[in-house]
């Protein structure tokens, strides 16, 4: 676990908890990811209109242009049951993501320095492939 | 009122296009991105006859526009995914200092698929303001 973010469980007791923890069980089965909440959702302030403000962190993205992460998210949010809720998803690597966070600068700093940046855990896995499967590169 | 956001976003893509020989990627980027949004909101007005959500994510304007994801075309999909990631990585300066700033992020490459991903986008909803 990244040491950078202390982590706060979000556990699966509304649909919009499932949903995220569905996304966060796909994203790691695919890319190995972690995934994080930030924004309005994270700071309990969300109207039903507001956007799911994401951070996907995976090894695999080391060597993707940052314009050719995770292509498929719309899909993968759509398999999660995202089916017309706004996703903005942000992939970094580890090291990355570690940059946006350890300074304070930027959003996510912010977000980590008002304890605003939430892991979310996965849904036990149904997966045939499992937890740690290989995961996709690009 | 849909109209109006269909002819600001064919201006804003005359002018995203006309920024690569400059070597203005990241505001060609930028602006491509803009424009399939103004035409996807513009669509989203015309369709449903109200205000389109505020907000930048053009898949969620796209499945406003349809009954069953399955009705996204391929094609329509894959030029979101190029874009996508556009929005982010062309506003600000990310919180990282040791990362480019939008300005030195974008290559031509970047900026000339994000214009043709917008192209794809903007030619699929003027299927909407044809004359009924």
């Amino acid at each position: 676990m990244d040491p950078s973010v202390v982590p706060a469980e979000v556990t699966a007791t509304g649909s919009d908890d499932a949903l995220l923890c569905r996304f966060a069980r796909l994203m790691e089965e695919r890319y190995c990811a972690r995934v994080y909440l930030f924004g309005s959702r994270a700071r309990g302030t969300a109207g039903a209109q507001s956007d799911y403000d994401l951070v996907a962190v995976s090894p695999t993205f080391r060597y993707q242009s940052r314009f050719r992460r995770c292509l498929d998210r719309d899909e993968v949010w759509l398999a999660a049951g995202g089916w017309r809720k706004a996703l903005d998803l942000h992939c970094y690597t580890p090291a990355e993501f570690r940059g946006e966070t350890a300074g304070g600068l930027g959003y996510l700093g912010h977000a980590k320095r008002q304890g605003e940046l939430l892991r979310i855990f996965p849904t036990p896995g149904q997966s045939s492939r499992g937890r740690g499967a290989a995961c996709r590169q690009s | 009122m849909g109209e109006r956001f269909l002819l600001q976003a064919e201006r804003d893509i005359e002018f995203a296009d006309a920024l690569v020989v400059p070597r203005g990627y990241y505001l060609a980027a930028n602006l491509a991105h803009q424009a399939t949004e103004k035409a996807l909101k513009g669509a989203c007005w015309r369709v449903r006859g109200e205000q389109p959500p505020w907000k930048h994510s053009l898949r969620q304007l796209a499945e406003l526009l349809v009954d069953d994801p399955k009705q996204l075309p391929e094609s329509l999909v894959a030029a979101i995914a190029v874009l996508n990631p556009i929005l982010e990585q062309t506003r600000y300066p990310s919180g990282n200092v040791a990362d480019p700033i939008p300005s030195d992020l974008v290559d031509e490459t970047s900026a000339r698929d994000a214009l043709a991903a917008a192209n794809e986008v903007i030619l699929w909803t003027r299927q909407w303001f044809q004359p009924r």
